[in-house]
């Protein structure tokens, strides 16, 4: 089937605009409609630039308006990145060349095939980071995060604990990508730590993700194995964040049936979570509903990137338990519900919360067990289906 | 720089339109992203309002093969699969790449028949933004209008349905022509059924949203002879105003309304009393200097003066409507105050 009804997840150009947005020296310019323009701006809350392309451009040429555009940031930034949209793409204008002779080496501008049609939000994070090519220094100390992009609304709670994390492991925070604390052309520490498993990217020495308790012992080890100091992490944290998890979930299994849960968000992500809750909740994981293409794994995996698709899922398999976004909150009102996939709304925000981490794992299972709970106590007080 | 700050796709504003109509399905004719930007903004707007009910959109999902070969045939088959929910109407929304690679959307749309299928021209790059897809689909809608006779009742014409007070601004426009014993015919279009619009020529006067609909309202009185007034009442002034202006369509007498309508906001300044000898400067949203005439007005009935170094109060855009618009303003104005 050719059409998708209620598209949920972000386009390339979002991806693109989400990777780049947040870096330090990098003025992002959106060259294509203002329509393409206003969703990345609303949902990433960070400066984005738009060359406004109109019916006239299309006919004329569009390098009057990309370079009026360019003109006007060029000396606040030490690099432009041109995304490129889909009406660029359609018409054919050698925009490389375009700017080449605009600008020769005044002005240092990468300029970054991002159309709509041309993939996904994850192909465009991706190959916007390839774009900019960050350097990787042998010399450089620390450990870089990446994974931290500005469209997660676990972003800033997944920074914040990967440099809690590094710190008791005995190392430092390098750069943080892509909206953490990283500038343009710095370079990077030769080892990586993911905050995102869907989001990694091949910048140096992978050191593991931080999704899920047993990858973060594997991650934490491997970090030990060249600082030589995480013991407190490795042999206090770790093993009493298992115990206080498995104490709350035996607890909860005493009193209720483990929940029939569906997942919905970014397919490895999901996978990571889903282990962590069959493991401790002896949760039934019934369906992984992917937003992006799905990888091979222990549970059934279905596309979800429509919202038909996500109506579908949840009647066919009729969960207690639905882990996602807003949009699966409403689309199964009965079932319990815990916020992990973008987007997350009419719920009010404001502390900066975790998926990753052991202080991920920990409040991930916090929600579960009290999102299950005040679901039984529901269902006790009012029986009716 | 051309970098828009404060409006939103083409696209958007035509949705605010069509999604409001009820059984409608909307398609998005274009690649998945243009529907999953808007479809993801209406979804906020639900949740904000607690409304659990998501608009059917639907999207051809166009991928790189049908940008060279041309995208009609997926909307051909978008269409079909739209008509299998059995909406009450098919609205077909063009984008920025149908635009450009020249599919004959219109054509396709006439290809059927049976429910209303209507092409309404959006492509984004056409420059006008929001704006312009609002007016777009409120003109394309209106040939569904059966050209009828006049009873005497009231069209809403651009109702912004995307505002949060949109039903609190929809409530006192219908109390003040209660009160002079007006109907509402037709919300051209916000929360609206295909039949009711389809009466919308019967409306013997249309009240425009605001100003910026002036277009649609010489539109329909081209087309259907209904005079307009051109705003929703804002201010205590401007309210009266109002009710003489819809009086004078109407040739009734307004004046028992006007003096109960006065006697209200004499009783809301009489609340506010605290707010008395204030001084106050205006505010627009980002916290800048700004000036209202109608705020003037409003500080001024409420007893306070206007001073460079008073409190900063807000003028809220959009302005409340009516008399109760005035409370909610002076609510707003007396915790400022107290700030």
């Amino acid at each position: 089937m050719h059409d998708c009804s209620g598209p949920l997840w972000p386009c390339a150009l979002t991806g693109a605009a989400a990777a780049l947005a947040g870096i330090g020296g990098i003025g992002v310019v959106i060259h294509g409609s203002a329509g393409c323009y206003y969703y990345p701006s609303s949902v990433l809350h960070l400066p984005l630039y738009c060359s406004s392309v109109t019916d006239r451009d299309i006919i004329l040429g569009t390098e009057d308006a990309l370079v009026r555009t360019i003109d006007a940031i060029r000396d606040k930034y030490d690099l432009v990145a041109v995304l490129c949209t889909c009406i660029p793409a359609i018409t054919g204008e050698d925009i490389r060349g375009m700017l080449e002779q605009a600008y020769s080496d005044s002005t240092r501008i990468c300029v970054i095939d991002a159309p709509g049609f041309s993939g996904e939000y994850e192909d465009g994070f991706r190959s916007a980071i390839r774009a900019i090519d960050p350097p990787v220094s042998g010399g450089k100390t620390g450990v870089n995060i990446d994974g931290l992009s500005p469209f997660d609304p676990f972003r800033q709670g997944n920074f914040q604990e990967a440099q809690r994390l590094l710190g008791l492991a005995g190392t430092v925070a390098g750069a943080a990508l892509p909206s953490g604390k990283y500038r343009y052309g710095q370079p990077l520490s030769p080892y990586t730590l993911h905050t995102n498993p869907d989001l990694t990217l091949d910048l140096g020495e992978s050191l593991g993700c931080l999704v899920g308790l047993s990858r973060i012992e594997d991650a934490i080890r491997r970090i030990a194995s060249f600082t030589g100091g995480a013991d407190d992490l490795l042999e206090h944290d770790i093993p009493l964040a298992r115990e206080k998890i498995t104490a709350a979930c035996d607890r909860f299994i005493k009193k209720f049936d483990p929940p029939h849960v569906a997942l919905f968000g970014q397919c490895r992500t999901m996978q990571e979570i889903a282990l962590m809750l069959e493991e401790y909740l002896d949760a039934d994981i019934l369906v992984i509903g992917s937003r992006n293409p799905p990888v091979p794994g222990k549970y059934r995996v279905g596309r979800a990137r429509d919202y038909d698709a996500v109506v579908e899922i949840l009647s066919r398999e009729n969960p207690d338990l639905v882990l996602g976004s807003s949009f699966e909150k409403y689309a199964c009102p009965g079932a319990a519900f815990v916020g992990v996939t973008p987007p997350l709304r009419g719920t009010v925000r404001l502390h900066s919360c975790p998926l990753a981490g052991i202080e991920g794992a920990l409040a991930l299972f916090e929600s579960v067990l009290n999102a299950c709970m005040d679901h039984a106590k529901r269902r006790r007080d009012d029986p009716s289906p | 720089m051309s970098t828009p700050r404060d409006s939103g796709c083409t696209l958007t504003g035509a949705l605010s339109v069509t999604t409001e109509i009820e059984g409608s399905v909307t398609i998005i004719h274009g690649p998945s992203g243009c529907a999953h930007h808007n479809f993801s903004l209406l979804h906020a707007l639900c949740a904000g309002r607690d409304d659990p009910r998501l608009p059917r959109v639907l999207s051809t999902d166009l991928a790189e093969t049908d940008i060279i070969f041309g995208g009609e045939d997926a909307l051909d088959a978008a269409i079909r699969r739209a008509a299998g929910k059995n909406p009450s109407i098919i609205c077909v929304l063009s984008t920025c790449v149908t635009g450009a690679i020249g599919d004959d959307v219109e054509a396709v749309c006439r290809g059927f028949s049976g429910i209303p299928v209507i092409s309404i021209p959006t492509a984004g790059f056409l420059g006008g933004g929001f704006h312009q897809g609002h007016v777009q689909a409120l003109m394309s809608l209106s040939s569904l209008a059966e050209d009828d006779g006049k009873i005497p009742s009231a069209n809403l014409v651009g109702e912004k349905t995307l505002e949060t007070e949109r039903d609190e601004h929809f409530n006192e426009v219908r109390r003040l022509l209660a009160a002079i014993g007006i109907p509402i015919c037709t919300r051209f279009v916000c929360r609206t059924s295909v039949g009711e619009i389809s009466r919308l020529s019967r409306g013997g006067c249309n009240i425009l949203r605001d100003p910026s609909m002036e277009g649609v309202g010489r539109f329909l009185e081209e087309r259907f002879g209904t005079p307009f007034i051109s705003s929703f009442p804002i201010g205590s002034r401007g309210t009266i105003q109002f009710l003489e202006e819809v009086g004078r369509v109407f040739s009734l007498d307004v004046s028992g309304a006007i003096a109960e309508e006065e006697a209200r906001q004499a009783r809301i300044f009489h609340e506010f009393r605290s707010l008395r000898g204030k001084r106050v400067r205006f505010c627009d949203p980002f916290g800048n200097r700004t000036d209202s005439e109608v705020c003037r007005e409003v500080a001024s009935a409420a007893g306070m003066s206007v001073h460079p170094e008073g409190y900063p109060v807000p003028v809220p855009e959009p302005f409340p409507v009516g008399t109760e618009g005035i409370r909610r303003l002076l609510y707003r104005w007396r915790r400022a105050c107290r700030a």
